[in-house]
């Protein structure tokens, strides 16, 4: 399935605002974050150097390598926060 | 006022929010833009926030930190946007009976803030800006 993830920070700067990324089903109509991660890091070499330093937001919550994308979920990944 | 927001910051307002008259003990944790990183020289940083995530995870550790400490009123905001340096960035207030748990649940505010909110900055200097990596040793800025 294809989904689009919203990027912030160092990564909006280097792959822009959105990426769309193709991802296997892990059964029918949902993937695991950890798929979608491998999918993203392989279709976005330039995010390599934080690999799986990247965090993983689902529907405005962070979520593991376990956890499940389905259509219409809101996607983020999010370089390591540093607010404060 | 949202928890995350693009208005400056005047800690005293946030102190006196969290105030209440059965409390006798109110700490304050103030973050702000220091002129310096790692030897360089430090001119300004850019707050970027994941907003509606954001708020949400503010309100989030509100809720944890009550469970944690049942006793305290925590009043927390952080400001995004460019600041210059001295310029506040984040606000935590606590406000309890005594000053044990008011100074544990600020620091546990501020600690949470740090580890869980998506918001990132940008370090400007004489140079040009980098992205600041919490983990690692600050690169050099790139020239922009």
């Amino acid at each position: 399935m294809r989904v689009e993830i919203l990027l912030f920070a160092s990564l909006r700067d280097e792959l822009g605002g959105t990426c769309a990324v193709e991802v296997p089903e892990s059964r029918p109509g949902e993937a695991t974050v950890g798929a979608l991660r491998e999918a993203f890091l392989a279709a976005c070499p330039a995010a390599a150097r934080l690999g799986k330093r990247i965090l993983v937001a689902v529907n405005e919550r962070f979520a593991g390598d376990a956890d499940p994308v389905r259509p219409g979920d809101t996607v983020a990944f999010l370089p390591p926060v540093a607010g404060g | 006022m949202a928890r995350v927001t693009r208005s400056p910051l005047d800690p005293a307002v946030f102190l006196s929010e969290a105030r209440r008259d059965g409390d006798g003990g109110l700490t304050l944790f103030v973050g702000v833009v220091r002129d310096n990183a790692d030897g360089r020289k430090v001119e300004a940083m850019e707050y970027e926030a994941y907003e509606p995530m954001a708020e949400k995870e503010m309100e989030r550790i509100e809720t944890d930190l009550a469970t944690r400490f049942p006793a305290v009123r925590l009043v927390m905001r952080h400001r995004i946007g460019r600041l210059a340096v001295g310029e506040v960035a984040v606000v935590v207030a606590a406000s309890a009976p005594h000053r044990e748990e008011a100074f544990a649940a600020c620091r546990a505010g501020i600690e949470e803030i740090k580890a869980r909110v998506p918001v990132w900055k940008r370090e400007w200097g004489p140079d040009g800006s980098v992205w600041v990596d919490p983990l690692q040793p600050r690169p050099k800025h790139e020239s922009c």
